[in-house]
């Protein structure tokens, strides 16, 4: 039982990180209307931008995070503006295939600047286990669920309750009725952009104690997270947590008491599962058809 | 439209522009040059093999615009029926001793069987659901691949693939292969273009163009969408075993899901649709990072960067641009006439 | 009276709370030309995307032939003989105006994708029928000088020209035509009318909706009005038109019908 929670509670840490990384598939795809598969590499940048601040030049935590997320939003405010902007009124596959060609330069062009090697990452919040009620537990798990969960409700609170947050859902729904409500369309859909990719970047700043940082993170997270997304519903914020965290949980369960070597199918075929009994997830409405 | 007034060059293009491309493709392997006093062959090799490499893409590419160039369905998998047909070769003619012949059929016919499996249960997914589908079944036919040891060796691949031979001729000899190579791809070339212009074909345009009206037309779209899957899945595995017989090796790590990246990026490059396009497309984005090598790690972050170039400033891809010398030479070109707009093709977006 | 081709029986659809058609009996009699007329947002494309098959009724049947059809589907429906056009053009944009057409005639074809990409005689043979039969569908509908053309790149009048003749090569027995005159000038209208009424002359039932009033009551013999998803009224023009229901809900409205 105490072993079953102890992965529980592992499942729980990455299964959040998850989420991160999965609402920012659902910001871009909302807003625009399109699946960014550079958002994984927006999540390896993140983990490069904080070992560049805290690791290189040597910032304290508190400056060298925040000064990461700024860098995470000016990259993606470049993004939006070279790949994404151009290709708003394209077919959805020219501009799918653009966010491919995004993330084949961001990790190349990584991997140049720092090489092909991982770099370890000091932990934020300490990395000595503590025991809780018999549970060895390692204070990161702890504080990445605790931000992650806490992150998606700010969020939430934010698109709920502000007047940008608002504006912002409302060019989700409708780009054309927002305009004549007066919306800034322009600036709401860069505007989510970048949050989605400052989020991203973050997540992967949480990433980077637990895992080396590598080029190639952003690939394996990315489609997790991803995964996520699709399983907790593509149209709901709430669901890509639920999705996150489900999917770590089962992910962690499946790699103990199974063949480890499958752990990364688990993602894989549960996501197609889901999509083949209830494509639009587990939290998604269902998407209908005007004829 | 003035189609009757053409000077006679034009007509002498029109007449003979297939034909000059395919003799030139033809002789190409045979070009003698002097070097030092003695008479080598143009294409060495390495070119030879970098040709023999390109064809089997654009067959790939090929294979994978029937799918999504025809119907609109895009599969961000296809690399996994790349792999399935090139498994099932090397399988096949390495473990159970099986003619290479028989080992092309069946990995045709496995790929396509497979792509009907993934797409009795998907064909009614839409847009972006259908593409996440075929994402993660390209994944678990990696894992698949890399971790049923005995089947396919795991991470270190088969090796010893025979090579192919014919009434005694053999394909070893990357300059046989090469016209082997070709054979198969005019035949792809061949069949897919009967395919598009027939009622198959047509409906299955229909779908990607507008699928509600399409099924107004009396074409079952789930249906045509699977026959149009099941094609794209058979060529994909054919071109699987040219590989596995080209490279006479073979390891999970071609088949990785990256790749189907790379195959979407070469459909899209070439141009959605056309299968010039798809030729040119499978070349370029084979051969574009081996010209660059000499500019060392750069060349991937510049291939990413073209792609996204390629994207924003040539919406009909390489096809297009082809198409339209073709046009301009052949005298077709209607004055004033332009593609349909950008804004009507897109805003698909939401689903 | 002639016999009913098209019936539907107590037909109705709800989508959430709301009752977009209701216990609908509509029928268009064999070789007749029907109008479906009412306001904006009368729930008169619902009722024809429940004949046509693109939506599942939550209430009532729909009959063609005699037959109970409503569990078909629209592709189906098209085999037996039901067509429709759609009220926003929905061509294949990116198609000939040709092609276009030899769509609409994928269901009188037969032959299979494998003859298809072997090219086999019988594929040639029925590719030589249908080019010739929709030629002459092309012909009728004042298009066989375009048909090399890209259908997106069509004049609007032409576009829905070709969305009638796309429709017609099926060779249906029953046409539903969804708002055919709505932007047409005065004398692509007069066209229009000369053309349905050869549709009908050829044997095909016509089910059309329609705001231009004067098109309704000179062609049709049989107009239902509908309000709010319901039947107001269904009969010859002359008595439909002088019902005091239909001036109060419709008639009454109809100067901003165009707007």
């Amino acid at each position: 039982m105490v072993f079953f929670l102890q992965q529980l509670v592992q499942g729980l840490a990455i299964g959040s990180i998850y989420g991160l990384i999965a609402i920012g598939y659902v910001l871009i795809y909302n807003t625009w209307g399109v699946l960014n598969f550079a958002q994984g590499d927006m999540v390896m940048v993140g983990a490069f931008t904080v070992l560049v601040t805290h690791s290189m030049m040597g910032l304290p935590m508190f400056l060298a995070i925040p000064l990461a997320i700024l860098m995470c939003v000016v990259i993606g405010f470049i993004i939006e503006l070279t790949a994404f902007r151009p290709l708003l009124n394209a077919e959805n596959q020219r501009r799918l295939i653009a966010t491919i060609g995004v993330g084949i330069f961001l990790r190349n062009l990584v991997q140049i600047i720092f090489g092909a090697d991982a770099f370890p990452f000091p932990s934020i919040f300490g990395d000595k286990t503590m025991d809780v009620a018999g549970l060895k537990i390692v204070p990161q798990d702890i504080w990445n669920t605790l931000v992650g969960i806490l992150l998606v409700v700010l969020l939430m609170l934010f698109l709920k309750k502000t007047r940008i947050g608002k504006a912002m859902r409302a060019t989700a729904q409708d780009r054309e009725a927002a305009r004549l409500m007066g919306v800034n369309v322009r600036r709401c859909m860069s505007g989510t952009f970048i949050l989605a990719s400052a989020i991203g970047g973050f997540a992967g700043m949480l990433l980077a104690p637990k895992y080396f940082v590598i080029a190639s993170l952003g690939t394996t997270f990315g489609n997790k997270g991803f995964a996520a997304a699709l399983f907790g519903g593509i149209s709901s914020n709430a669901g890509s947590m639920v999705g996150g965290v489900v999917l770590g949980i089962l992910e962690t369960l499946a790699a103990v008491y199974g063949k480890s070597t499958w752990q990364t199918a688990i993602a894989f075929i549960i996501l197609f599962l889901v999509l083949v009994v209830k494509p639009t997830g587990l939290m998604g409405k269902k998407d209908v058809r005007k004829v | 439209m003035k189609k009757n007034e053409m000077t006679l060059a034009q007509k002498i293009y029109r007449k003979s522009r297939l034909w000059v491309i395919l003799l030139l493709v033809v002789i190409f392997p045979l070009i003698q040059i002097p070097k030092n006093g003695k008479m080598i062959f143009l294409a060495d090799n390495y070119l030879l093999h970098m040709a023999n490499i390109s064809m089997m893409f654009a067959i790939l590419t090929i294979s994978l615009n029937i799918l999504s160039g025809f119907t609109g369905l895009m599969s961000v998998g296809h690399i996994a029926f790349f792999g399935i047909g090139a498994y099932s070769a090397a399988i096949l003619t390495t473990k159970a001793g099986m003619p290479i012949l028989v080992g092309f059929i069946a990995a045709g016919v496995i790929s396509a069987l497979f792509s009907l499996i993934l797409g009795l249960p998907t064909m009614r997914l839409r847009g972006m659901y259908f593409s996440v589908a075929t994402m993660a079944f390209g994944e678990i036919i990696y894992q698949l691949i890399k971790n049923l040891e005995p089947l396919t060796g795991g991470t270190k691949g088969i090796t010893k693939i025979p090579s192919i031979e014919i009434f005694g001729i053999s394909f070893k000899d990357y300059r046989n292969f090469y016209y082997l190579m070709l054979l198969g791809l005019v035949l792809v070339i061949v069949l897919t273009q009967n395919l598009k212009n027939s009622r198959p074909g047509r409906a299955m345009l229909a779908i990607r163009a507008n699928d509600i009206a399409a099924e107004a037309m009396g074409v079952n779209v789930v249906s045509y969408k699977l026959v149009a899957f099941m094609a794209s899945a058979f060529f994909a595995g054919i071109a699987g075993a040219f590989y596995a017989h080209e490279m006479r090796y073979i390891s999970p790590e071609t088949f990785a899901s990256v790749e189907s990246a790379s195959l979407l990026a070469m459909m899209v490059v070439g141009g959605i649709g056309s299968i010039p396009g798809a030729i040119l497309g499978g070349a370029a984005l084979t051969i574009l990072p081996e010209v660059l090598r000499f500019i060392g790690e750069f060349r991937l972050v510049l291939y990413g960067a073209a792609v996204v170039a390629i994207i924003i400033f040539a919406p009909k891809g390489l096809g297009g641009l082809i198409t339209w010398i073709d046009e301009t030479l052949s005298g077709q070109r209607a004055k004033g006439s332009k593609h349909p707009s950008e804004a009507e093709a897109g805003e698909e977006a939401q689903e | 009276m002639s016999k009913n081709i098209l019936e539907t029986q107590g037909i109705g659809i709800q989508f959430g709370g709301l009752k977009a058609v209701n216990n609908v009996n509509f029928t268009a009699g064999e070789g007749e030309i029907t109008a479906l007329i009412g306001p904006n947002g009368a729930g008169k494309t619902t009722l024809f995307n429940l004949i046509a098959g693109f939506y599942a009724p939550t209430a009532g049947k729909v009959f063609f032939k005699g037959e109970d059809i409503t569990a078909l589907k629209p592709y189906q429906r098209t085999r037996i003989g039901l067509a429709r056009t759609f009220q926003n053009i929905n061509l294949f944009a990116d198609m000939s105006v040709m092609d276009n057409a030899l769509v609409g005639q994928h269901c009188r074809m037969t032959y299979d994708p494998i003859s298809a990409m072997l090219s086999l005689p019988s594929k040639h043979k029925q590719e030589k029928a249908s080019r010739k039969e929709v030629m002459e569908m092309l012909d009728f509908m004042g298009l066989a000088d375009v048909a090399e053309e890209k259908a997106g790149s069509l004049s609007y009048g032409k576009q829905k020209n070709l969305e009638i003749a796309r429709a017609m090569a099926t060779k249906p027995e029953l046409l539903l035509l969804d708002e055919p005159a709505s932007g047409l000038n005065t004398q692509e209208l007069d066209q229009l009318s000369q053309r349905v009424l050869a549709m009908r002359d050829r044997g095909i039932t016509v089910v059309l909706i329609e705001h231009k009033m004067d098109v309704v009551m000179t062609i049709s013999h049989k107009v239902m009005v509908l309000n709010f998803g319901e039947t107001i009224a269904f009969g010859p023009p002359e008595t439909v038109s002088a019902d005091p229901h239909v001036i109060e809900a419709y008639l009454g409205k109809e100067d901003d019908e165009d707007a």
